[in-house]
Order: structure tokens, then sequence, then C-alpha cells
């Protein structure tokens, strides 16, 4: 008996082993390569922000000027990081859930190429001024196409992994994933449709964009992070999901709610009323399907504190979990009518943007990028110092951000723009000590990820620990619960 | 997978996969779902959450098309002087803009909206009551007024009643210079003082319409008053003339 699961557990972990090397070439170079895109979005990001206080900073060049700083930094945080970060684990997880090495690794990477192609193409034509001027679409129009076509080449092959997964069990997961990728086509290419290609109204058009913002988050970003977290916490812990027919609850009331978010993005436009406050409801309204997800990952990892401590997957993870929760009040404070007329021109927007890509989407992706990283590499993370001022300079900065330039600086933005017979320096002086914060904040972040990207880049050059023991987040050594610390080389031959 | 393709070494590894692959072997399995009761938190949260969206939606215009922005977004603009204050405007400005809200409700509805008259009411332009001596307009305002009555060159039996209650001097001086200053009308410039004068004479009568042989014997006259310029600048809420160095430098 004892002998029999011994078999398959070590047939299990060949499997495992096996669709790990399947896909360590596209998902080491998403990985890599968005991690990269995230450092140079954090350099835009910081020099936007101290545009915004310090105009004469880095002088008049036009290419270094707030309008082109800041589309290219969100951009590609949205492109660059996000969206490749997401392809990274979308793969792995989806294999790993299915059963299925993957045998469609080369297409995945050239899809990848063309991907990162376009998004350096589209960042040198914003900083270049020819950016098309509409939020989250801001690359020049001819790459949205582009972007389309490397992302149906990538999310085929996961669909087609799930299409012929080996176990009759879907996991939650599974099904965010599968979500997100036939939500991203739709959202993308209807935006970039209406937007960028039919002829509407103006008006209309800057409402859809707004949909877009929303919809990218909920439908693509959101489910995404929601899928890793739940992995994460299940697989790091060893526990089931809390309540797994809830999570399926959780889905499907983020499919049905998450769609009608955004066009309270134009509140007070002369577009009709329902399109404002059913977007305002909706995106409130998404704080259930969020809080569900939620407090399902957190219940899995309860009790479990030390685990979520040492491992840093799981640590990003509930972190990321607890930025998702954030987020949900977040729609709740922002969304609502009331509010919308004080933060819907402030930093507000700005701020749950950065809310919802980094403090809950990206720290849920460096959770499944510590934990993926070393099973493809088969090395271990070489710092755990440095992951730990990932964690600690991540959290300060977005916590910063959020908290304090968002929730206080966007009401005192608003209310000071609401004084229109005053000028507009006066709304400028009014916001300076929250920008100055988030040059501040930002500077953090961007620390943060240079090292993350240094980090991640070695473990690439399989430069990393050649170790039995994962790399924790514990400055003891004698309490690990892996035993012995050794070379696996050196373990094997003594085990022989 | 077969047996011996997991026991030989990986094209770029001169190690076995599964002996270097520590991280995939001590790995745990993804268990079975669990059906741990839903916890307090989130119904509360959801409880909260969908009250707060339900408000947003339904207290809103929804599928009212007539209404193009919501009320809170509309606002009248005010002048400013860019510190908070009111920019002062030239003293004709700001008395039209007092008489013509007053007027629209108490003298056009009958004199029409350009003051053209209609039938049995006489018109306001071109009219020598309106642009003559400007007591006699002052006590018909105050008044109303009584009998037959030749405008412009035609003949009307008036009967226009008394306009005068709650009006003050700020209100009759916004009144008169109303209707002095359009409709092609151009008589002199009535200031505050000067309209409270005529108030004043008003109040001397026993009350009582205006006829107009009573206007012609004992208010054929200018209202007395200091000379103004109506380009003075003057407060648009007090119409108080503003000295010229209250006014900050732009």
């Amino acid at each position: 008996m004892s002998n029999n699961s011994q078999i398959s557990c070590t047939q299990d972990a060949a499997l495992r082993s096996d669709i790990d090397r399947s896909l360590r070439h596209p998902v080491m170079f998403f990985f890599t390569s968005g991690a990269a895109w995230l450092a140079l979005s954090l350099l835009l990001g910081v020099i936007a922000s101290v545009k915004t206080h310090s105009p004469e900073f880095l002088g008049e060049g036009s290419w270094l000027q707030y309008g082109r700083t800041f589309t290219a930094h969100l951009n590609l945080m949205i492109y660059g990081w996000g969206a490749q970060a997401a392809f990274g684990v979308v793969i792995w997880l989806m294999a790993r859930l299915s059963r299925k090495p993957s045998k469609n690794a080369g297409t995945m990477l050239v899809a990848g190429h063309v991907w990162n192609l376009a998004v350096g193409i589209g960042t040198l034509g914003i900083l270049s001024g020819h950016g098309s001027g509409k939020h989250w679409m801001n690359f020049p129009t001819f790459v949205w196409p582009v972007l389309l076509l490397a992302y149906a080449a990538i999310a085929i092959w996961v669909i087609v992994t799930f299409r012929v997964r080996k176990s009759e069990d879907v996991y939650i997961s599974q099904w965010y994933v599968l979500g997100a990728m036939l939500w991203f086509p739709w959202v993308y290419l209807t935006a970039n449709l209406f937007v960028n290609v039919f002829d509407i109204h103006p008006l209309m058009a800057a409402a859809i964009n707004g949909w877009f913002r929303h919809a990218l988050i909920f439908l693509f970003f959101t489910p995404i992070a929601i899928a890793s977290s739940y992995y994460i916490a299940a697989k790091v812990t060893g526990r089931p999901i809390s309540n797994a027919s809830y999570a399926m609850g959780g889905f499907w009331a983020l499919a049905i709610v998450g769609p009608w978010a955004g066009m309270q993005m134009l509140s007070g436009a002369p577009i009709p009323d329902f399109l404002e406050s059913v977007g305002s409801a909706a995106t409130i309204l998404v704080g259930v399907p969020l809080i569900i997800a939620g407090v399902n990952i957190l219940k899995t990892a309860s009790g479990k504190a030390e685990t979520v401590a040492h491992s840093p997957a799981l640590r990003f993870s509930i972190a990321g979990t607890f930025g998702m929760i954030l987020l949900a009040a977040a729609g709740v404070i922002f969304a609502s009518p009331k509010s919308l007329q004080f933060t819907q021109f402030s930093l507000a927007n700005y701020g749950y943007d950065v809310l919802a890509l980094y403090g809950f989407f990206s720290m849920s992706m460096f959770g499944a990028i510590y934990f993926i990283v070393p099973r493809i590499t088969r090395r271990e993370w070489i710092s755990g110092g440095m992951i730990r001022s990932h964690f600690w300079t991540s959290i300060y900065g977005v916590l910063f951000i959020f908290l304090f330039c968002t929730l206080l600086g966007a009401f005192q933005q608003g209310s000071a723009q609401r004084q229109y017979t005053e000028a507009w320096e006066f709304v400028v002086q009014s916001t300076l000590p929250y920008t100055i914060g988030m040059t501040v904040a930002w500077c953090f972040i961007l620390y943060a990820n240079i090292f993350f990207f240094f980090h991640l880049a070695l473990m690439w050059l399989r430069l990393g620990r050649l170790s039995s023991h994962p790399t924790l987040l514990t400055r003891e050594h004698g309490s690990n619960p892996h035993g012995k610390e050794g070379n696996v080389e050196d373990l094997n031959e003594a085990g022989a | 997978m077969s047996d011996s393709s997991q026991n030989k070494p990986d094209l770029d590894d001169n190690t076995n996969v599964l002996v270097n692959a520590s991280a995939v072997k001590r790995e745990n399995n993804v268990l079975k779902d669990g059906s741990e009761p839903i916890s307090l938190w989130v119904m509360l949260g959801s409880a909260l959450i969908v009250l707060v969206a339900g408000g947003a939606l339904f207290n809103s215009n929804l599928f009212n098309y007539d209404e193009l922005t919501a009320a809170s977004y509309t606002r009248q603009a005010q002048p400013s002087d860019g510190s908070g204050g009111v920019v002062p405007i030239p003293a004709h400005k700001a008395y039209d803009k007092v008489g013509a809200k007053l007027a629209k409700a108490s003298c056009l509805a009958c004199h029409g909206s350009n003051g053209e008259g209609a039938g049995a009411v006489p018109p306001l332009a071109g009219s020598e009551w309106v642009n003559g001596p400007s007591m006699r307009t002052a006590m018909i305002i105050l008044n109303g007024l009584d009998g037959p009555i030749e405008v412009a060159g035609k003949s009307y039996s008036g009967n226009m009643p008394s306009q005068g209650s709650g009006l003050g001097a700020k209100e009759l001086a916004g009144i008169l210079n109303f209707v002095r200053g359009n409709f092609g009308n151009e008589a002199s410039f009535i200031t505050m003082e000067m309209a409270q004068t005529a108030i004043d004479s008003s109040k001397e009568r026993n009350g009582g319409q205006m006829t107009v042989s009573e206007l012609n014997s004992n208010y054929n006259v200018d209202i007395e008053g200091a000379e103004f310029d109506p380009n003075t600048l003057v407060d648009p809420i007090s119409l108080e003339p503003v000295e010229a160095d209250e006014i900050s430098p732009h």
C-alpha cells in the first residue's frame, strides 16, 4: 500500500516535472520580460510623478514630459508587465491543473516575442508623441491588432490544454483562467473597434473607453489573480479551498456583474443616465465576488500563519488578496455617485488603477512567480532577503499610494477643484503633499522591482541555488520543515 | 512518457529530472474541494455592498432622457475676481440684471416680452410715459394707473394694478432702468437714491391708482438725485459702487 502510494507520488512528481519542463521557456520569457517592463514602467512612473510637482525636472525635452511618461508608464504596467505576467501564470497553471504537458511552447514563445516587440514599438510611439491619447489604449493605433493576434496565439493553447485535460475535476482556478482567456478578446476587440475603428459619437467612445478600463481590470486581471491565489493558497498550505461551491458562486457573480462596470467615468456627461448609474452600481457590486474570493482564500490559509510568513509565494498571494478586499472597498468609496462628484477628475482614478494593478494583481502574480520559477528552473531563489525587501517595499509603497495619496488626496483635490472661483494653482497647491508622497512611494516600488528583475534574471540564467531547500522567508535555519539542507546532487549520490 | 525517458538526463542537464526537481517533489497535492460554512464577514460585507450599489442605481434618473445631466453637475457660474469675491461690473449691467428678473414677472407678462404691448395694454417701447420724466414712470409702477391714456399716438383705457408692493429702492431702480434702457428706449439712468425719493413721494399720497391728470399735474418731473455715470463699477449683488482700490489687480 505504502509502496503503491509512493509510486503514484513519484509518477505525480514526474508528471509535474514534465509539465514544468515543457513550459519553462515561454513561462520564463514572459516573467522576465514582464519584470523588465515593470521596472521600466516604474522608472517612467517616478519621472511622471516628479513632473506633477516639479515640472522643470529633466528639462524641457518633449520625450520625458508628463503627458508621455505617464501614459507610457501606465500602458507598460498593463501590457508590458501585467498581461505578460498573466500569460506566464496562466499557461503554467492551466497545464498543471489539466495535468497535460504543453506541446506548443514554441508557438507561445514566438507569440511572446511578437507581443514584446509590439509593446516596445508602442512605448516608443508614446514617448515620441504618437500615442493615441486614449486612456489605457495609448499605444499608436496600429499596435492593438498585433497585440490581439499575439494574444490569440497564446490563449488558444490555454483553452486547448483545458480541452484535453486528463483529470475529471475542474478546479476553481481553471474556471477563472478560462473566463479570463475568453473575456479578454471580447473586451479588447469590442473596445478597440468602437474607439479606434467605428465612427461613433466621441462621447460614447469616451464612455466605452471607461468601460474598457474597468472590464480589463474585472474580467482579465482580477480573474487571473484570483485563479493564482486560489491555487497558491491551497497548494502551499496543503488544504482544500475553504468552500468550493461558494468559490464557484463568486466566479459567476464576477461574470455577471463585471461587464457592466465602467461608464460611471463619464458621470455628468450628456450620455444616457442609466449608463452612468449602472456603471456605478456594477463597480460597487463587483465588491461582492471580490470579497467572496478574498475571504475564501484567506480562510483557506487561516491558521497557517507560519506558512504565510515563511513562504514567499503564499505571503505575496495573501497580500494580493488583502489588496483585492481593499479594491472592493475602494469601489464602494469611489464609484458611488456622491463621491464621484469629487473624485471624478482627481487622483482617485489613478490610485484605483494602482491598487488594482499593483496592490492586487501584481502582488498575486509575484506570489505565483515565486512559486513557479523554482519549479521550472529547478533552482531555488538566491536570496530570501531580496524577496523580503521586495515584499515590504512593495507593501509600504502601494499602501502609502492608496491609503494616503488616493483616499485623502482625491477628496482634497476634488473639493479644491469644486471651488471654481479659485485659480487652478490653488488645486495644485492643495494636492502638492500627495503628489510628492506618490513620488516617494513610487521610488520604493521601483527599488523593489529593480531588484526583483535582477533576481528573476539570475534565476533565468539558472544561477539559482542548487539546493534541496526552498528559499523561505525565515532567518533561523534549524526549524526548516524540509529537513537537512544540502546540494541535491550530493544527496542523490549519498542516497544511491 | 516511458520509464526510460524519466531516467535519462535532460537535454541541457547532466542530472536526472526527478533528482534535482526537489521543488516538484516536496509539493502538496491540490486537495478535493472543501465545504466550510460561509463566513459572516462575507455576508455582512456583501449586504453592505449591495445596499450601496442599490442606492447608486436607483437614486438616479435611469431611463429619463429629458435630463441631459444629473442635477448635481449643473451650476450657475458666478463671476469671480480670483480670490473668492465677486467681480464688480458696470452699473447699467448690474441694474439691468436686477430689473430684468423682476420685469419678466411683473411687466412683460402684460406689456409683451419685447415691451411691444398687446391689445388693450399699451407698449413700453417708445412710450413717452416710460422715456419721459422719470417720476411719472416711477409713480405708474408704484401705484398703477386708471382711466384713459394716450401712448405713442394711440388711445388706451388703462387699468393697471399697482406693482409697488415689495419693491425696495434697489428693485424699483432695477425695473426703471430695465424698461427705460431696453426695447429701444434710451432714457436717463436712475440710481437707488432716486428710486428711494420716488418711493418716499409715493408714500405721501393716499394710495389708489394714478390718473393721467394727476401724473401730469404733480409728477411731471425727473426724479431729483445726483448725477451718476452708468458705467461706474458696482457690486452685482448690492449694486453699491465699488471703490477703485477695492478692486484687486489681475
